[in-house]
């Protein structure tokens, strides 16, 4: 019984964590960018951000055909529709990386930037927090969905940190302050990130528990 | 009883002969809200539905243990009229079955049995009734015509107003719309929203969408078992049982 269903909620789910990958991926990707003032490697993260857009079209084409033929019900009613909202939050992500990219093509024609530990550090927890939460959708673990949102509060803290000691840079060094106001601006992209992957984690906990969580 | 309650069933045995159809079913149906009572072929929905208006009674060798209350009456107490029970619970049935008499008559076939006469109020029963089944515009021309020169769809909505046509109270509805095409159950689904403003609606569906789309509570039978009753929403999106789980998402057998 319900062997053609069944296989296409496990694609759905291979496709989420592929989108998932692709998400870290692009993570890494412009982060490695900006690191290393690096015009190509944007233009590579910026071509893993459009696919993006085309995975985030194709879940939701499976997702509203699965609601169209299969009308599901139950557990299976709430893993596609908690497919069809996570799929939005990682095409922003992917929206977030694009953002970055271009601030990354920008701050490299101003010649390099200053290596920025803490902002690596950020991008490597919301890209970890993005894979975690893609990981408790796959698993139903209701436990792992709760730990990315508790990451969150670390994300959060280091945001405020590198806001703290870039405000601290301009009034130093009056010289250094355009790259200082773009580095707040990709601190908060990041920050942003973390908090889709904050919504990916309540969706997957919504698929377990069936209760859906305050937007915080 | 619940406050809000309108029947209520408590340890509910039903047997047919040795057979037994219907296992401790304690249940209150909520007033003026649509309940609907799902589950397998064979588990015991059709069966409670027809023991809410004593329809078993014309079953041969059924024996029922245990206690319904309509308003708090006891309806298998030994001196209960069931007429006066039938004329407060009606019933609609899976295939339209019309009276072979004109659509007029078979509204006014309750009433008269009931003994109103009069011309005038039987008028005002039978417009009253056909506008309450949402049928009134398609039939107020020919009302002398036979009712079962109608289509599927108008006979099952003329039935539906028969059943009105009594004043009742709580209306049954065994598989009601089963028979008919999507725009016929469209119709029917829309009065089922409309009536209950004004009755208590209970039905038996197979339709587990239908179940969905017009219930506010629902029950799930299985093997003469109540497994799960709630509201229909969580019931749909997060049951609480392992076995409601597996029969709606159609893990079952």
């Amino acid at each position: 019984m319900r062997k053609n269903f069944d296989e296409e909620l496990l694609e759905l789910s291979t496709l989420l964590t592929e989108m998932g990958a692709a998400a870290e991926s692009a993570i890494d990707t412009v982060i490695a960018s900006l690191t290393d003032a690096n015009s190509e490697i944007a233009e590579k993260a910026l071509a893993i951000t459009k696919n993006m857009d085309q995975m985030e079209r194709d879940i939701e084409n499976r997702c509203l055909k699965l609601l169209l033929r299969q009308q599901p019900m139950a557990h299976d009613l709430r893993t596609v529709s908690a497919a069809l909202k996570m799929v939005t939050d990682l095409q922003r992500i992917g929206d977030q990386c694009a953002n970055i990219a271009e601030m990354s093509h920008l701050l490299t024609s101003r010649g390099g930037m200053v290596k920025h530990e803490e902002i690596r550090t950020m991008a490597q927890k919301a890209a970890s927090m993005v894979k975690q939460s893609i990981a408790a959708y796959v698993a139903h673990d209701a436990g792992a969905a709760a730990r990315v949102v508790e990451l969150d509060d670390e994300v959060d803290d280091l945001f405020l940190a590198v806001k703290g000691e870039l405000v601290e840079l301009m009034v130093k060094n009056r010289s250094q302050a355009d790259q200082a106001i773009d580095l707040i601006i990709i601190a908060k992209y990041l920050e942003r990130i973390a908090d889709h992957a904050v919504n990916i984690a309540q969706w997957a906990t919504y698929c377990v528990t069936g209760e859906i969580q305050p937007t915080n | 009883m619940q406050e809000g309650t309108i029947i209520s069933a408590r340890d509910l045995d039903l047997y047919y002969g040795e057979n037994q159809a219907l296992k401790k079913i304690s249940l209150e149906i909520p007033e003026r809200q649509v309940t609907a009572l799902i589950g397998p072929s064979g588990c015991g929905k059709s069966t409670f539905l027809k023991t809410l208006n004593r329809m078993n009674d014309l079953v041969p060798h059924v024996r029922i243990e245990g206690l319904v209350e309509y308003r708090g009456q006891d309806i298998y107490m030994p001196k209960l009229d069931v007429t006066w029970l039938r004329r407060h619970v009606g019933m609609v049935f899976q295939k339209a079955n019309p009276f072979p008499m004109s659509i007029y008559d078979n509204i006014a076939y309750g009433p008269r049995t009931h003994g109103i006469r009069s011309r005038k109020a039987l008028d005002e029963i039978v417009e009253r009734s056909l506008r309450g089944a949402a049928i009134w515009d398609e039939v107020k021309d020919r009302l002398k015509k036979p009712a079962l020169s109608l289509s599927g769809g108008q006979q099952q909505r003329i039935c539906i107003a028969r059943a009105l046509a009594v004043e009742p109270d709580v209306l049954l509805m065994d598989e009601a719309t089963s028979a008919l095409d999507p725009i016929s159950t469209s119709k029917i689904e829309d009065l089922i929203a409309d009536l209950k403003k004004q009755y208590t609606i209970i039905i038996v569906t197979h339709n587990m969408q239908q179940a969905v789309r017009i219930s506010d509570k629902c029950a799930f039978f299985l093997m003469g078992q109540l497994v799960e009753f709630g509201d229909t929403t969580q019931l749909f999106s997060m049951p609480q049982d392992k076995r409601t789980e597996e029969y709606i998402t159609g893990r079952f057998g």
